[in-house]
Formats: structure tokens, sequence, C-alpha cells
């Protein structure tokens, strides 16, 4: 996969840095600590279940 | 800033269009939001917590900080969709191909490699019907390994790409296809794919929820052993217009555990083929009867049930609240994020009893789910 796919790729996932996802969490950490404030994110694509890469093993 | 607020009990939920994302906030939180809406700056809002709602300085700060950061996430610029063109993919990619058929539709459906085949074809193999040379196809589904990735084309489309890690919203998308398909729907379409286990008896549905291994599909067998028609496992759409499960054909996985029990009532259980999820994990799937599951089922939902089985526990079963619901729902489903679904979302949520079930006892279960069945709400 070249860089260009890979990047095409991220788009279609919209992943975030780990950095990112914990600075995005610490933003509302302390008024979600006053028990006033929940934040709910749905799933961002339609998933199911199924049997992982045959070979994997894990 | 696009929103949807509606008062869930004595909570507001606050829906953020952009991020499609759900807040459940206090009554006095929406106050501040509503007063930064109008076009406070953060100093008047905090003198407006100060003042008009008696916080000390301290809280007043915290909460208009995070209304600021609300607003300011729903403002970023969300990456559009990505258009995948179809020079991506080999025009010489050999498929092995079969034809799957349900609701009085054939859909032609490819895969590019066996193992693929062998990952998705065994959920969907009792749909499978003989070539015929007078069926007119309602679609085409090719599922293709290239470089690495997975593709997805629906009627020579590229709806999408994922990596091996995503491979499971691959199959939810393989899902879709098949659903929009056989039902002549498209995204639109659905309010919502719970990840859940539904079963139904004169047009009323039960939707059993719960994380993983919470039980729901062993239970959801169970009831089709007793009574009950299985709508759906693993997968259960909502659809918009008429706010009911829709049914959805794919095989149940079974357990090693429950081996035993369903070779003892399903005689064909015995020849269904042994497969692992991982080393340690065996599950045969038990497919639909090919009588019952040949047409698309709407049906309404009686009752959502969060779902916990425990080998020696108690058995008992427990109204929970809307908002508790919520909170359990959403960060386990997929929601669609059109603005009019969502409310007829908010709507439905507001108003479909729910409840939590914890049993380790299958008679228990079938008399709760048959008595769930008969209240009146």
């Amino acid at each position: 996969m070249n860089s260009s796919e890979q990047s095409k790729l991220s788009l279609n996932s919209k992943r975030i840095s780990r950095r990112a996802a914990l600075k995005k969490v610490s933003k509302y950490a302390a008024v979600t600590a006053l028990g006033t404030f929940l934040i709910l994110n749905p799933q961002k694509a339609q998933a199911a279940s199924g049997p992982p890469a045959p070979g994997g093993g894990f | 800033m696009q929103f949807l607020v509606k008062k869930i009990e004595s909570k507001e939920v606050l829906w953020l269009q952009k991020t499609n994302r759900y807040l459940i906030l206090e009554p006095f939180f929406m106050r501040v939001m509503n007063e930064m809406i109008k076009g406070l700056t953060k100093s008047e809002l905090i003198d407006f917590c100060i003042y008009k709602l008696s916080f000390s300085a301290k809280k007043a700060k915290l909460i208009v900080d995070a209304c600021w950061n609300i607003k300011q996430d729903n403002e970023l610029e969300i990456s559009k969709q990505v258009i995948f063109s179809e020079e991506e993919l080999p025009a010489e990619l050999e498929y092995i191909s079969y034809t799957y058929s349900y609701n009085s539709k054939h859909l032609n459906v490819h895969y590019s490699n066996v193992a693929l085949a062998e990952r998705i074809h065994p959920k969907f193999k009792h749909l499978c019907k003989d070539f015929d040379l007078l069926s007119v196809f309602s679609g085409l589904i090719c599922v293709s390994e290239f470089r690495g990735l997975f593709y997805l084309q629906v009627n020579h489309c590229i709806i999408g790409k994922w990596l091996e890690y995503d491979f499971h919203f691959l199959l939810g998308k393989f899902a879709m296809a098949l659903l929009n398909l056989y039902n002549n729907k498209s995204d639109i379409d659905w309010l919502a794919v719970l990840h859940a286990s539904a079963v139904c008896k004169d047009d009323n549905a039960l939707v059993f929820l719960g994380k993983s291994a919470s039980g729901k599909t062993t239970s959801t067998a169970l009831l089709s052993l007793n009574g009950f028609t299985l709508l759906a496992d693993d997968f259960v759409p909502i659809e918009s217009k008429s706010i009911k499960v829709a049914s959805f054909p794919a095989a149940v996985s079974v357990k090693e555990s429950l081996f035993y029990e369903f070779e003892a009532h399903f005689p064909e259980f015995k020849k269904s083929r042994l497969l692992t999820k991982d080393k340690r994990t065996k599950f045969k799937y038990l497919y639909p009867n090919s009588t019952k599951t040949q047409e698309s089922k709407f049906v309404k939902t009686k009752a959502l049930v969060f779902i916990k089985y425990t080998n020696n526990g108690d058995n008992k079963l427990l109204k929970i609240n809307q908002i508790t619901a919520l909170q359990k729902l959403i960060p386990d489903s997929w929601i669609s994020p059109v603005k009019e679904n969502v409310v007829l979302f908010l709507d439905w949520m507001e108003e479909v009893p729910c409840y939590e079930l914890h049993y380790s006892d299958n008679k228990y279960l079938i008399n709760i789910s048959e008595k769930l069945m008969n209240d009146e709400h």
C-alpha cells in the first residue's frame, strides 16, 4: 500500500491519534466529573461480527 | 451550529449534526448552551452562570469551557466522503460467484478469492440458489482483496475499502448492501442498525442488546426453539418510515457450549460445518428454516432488553429508564446521521419500554420473554 492510499484510507476511517483522543477526552473530563454532562458517540459505520483472517489464530 | 434538542425524562438530549454526537445534559447546562447560541461571549456566559444560576466562579468556568469546546468541535470541518475510482481495482480479477435469494430477489455475489469467500459466505450460504437462466438479478455485490485492502463494490461502484483491522466494517457494509437490495432501499431509509439480536411473535418483536458474550445470540436462538421466530442476529436494522425492526437473513453463530442442545432440537445442525473464531472458540452456524425465511418482515418493537447471562447468577428483570437505555445503546449502534431520522430515533427511544435482564435459567428467559410480549405498556 503506498502513502497516497494510506492517506485516503485514513480519511475513510476517520481515525485519530492516541494523543488527540486523550486531548479530546481530557477537554471534557473536568465537567463530566461534575455528573452533569455525558457524551455519546454512535458507531461511525455499520459493523457486523465475523471470523478473523484464516491462519491468524488470534 | 446545527443541532437538535429533546427533553427525555429529566435530561436534555442534544444531538450535534456535524459530529453526529449525542450529549446528555442537565437542564441548566442546556440553558447555558442556549445563551451561547444566542451569541453571548465567554465572560458574559460565566457571569450568567454566577448570577443567574448561582454557581461558583470555578464551576461556572468549567461549564462555560465545556460549552465552548462543544461549539468548537461541532464547527470543525469533517472530511468529505471519499469517492473511489473503479480503476483502483484491476479488471482481470477472477471471482467465485454465488446467487443469494431472499424476498423474491436474486443477488449476484462475487468473492475475489477462496479465503475471502470462506470468511463471509458461510453466514449466507442458505440463501444460495442454483443458477437459473431465467433469474433476473436485482443487484451485484463484489468483495475483493487487492494489495492488502478489502474492497466492496455494489452494482459496479466501489463503496469502501478497508484494512484487515476494519474487516468488521466491511462486513457491516456488505450486510447493508444485502439489506438495501433485498428491500429496495438505501441507507437513508434506516434509522439505526443495532448490535443486537431480535425475535418476534404475532407482529411484536423483542430486541436483545448487550456487549459481546452477554448471551443475546444464545437467548434468541433458545427462544426460536420455543415459539418465537428469529428476526435477526448480530445486525438488527430499524426502518425509518415504520420504526419497525426488519428481518435480516444471516445465519446465527452458535458457540460450542450449546452444540449438544441445538443438535437435539435441530437435526440439521449436526451437519453444519465446525468453524473457529480463534484458537479456543469454535462455533457453527445455525441456518434459519428455509420455509420461514423467504420474505422480509417488519415488526413493531415491544421492548428493548439489555441482557446479561451468568452461569449461576440471579434471574431478574428490571425496568430501566430511557436515559440509561440511551447510554447503553448509542455507543454500540450505528444511528443514521440524517436529521429527520435522528428526530424519529429520539421519539422512538422516548417511548419504547427498556429492561435489563439477568438470567442463568433458560426457563426463566422463556417465561419472561412471553410475559414481555403479552404486557400492555
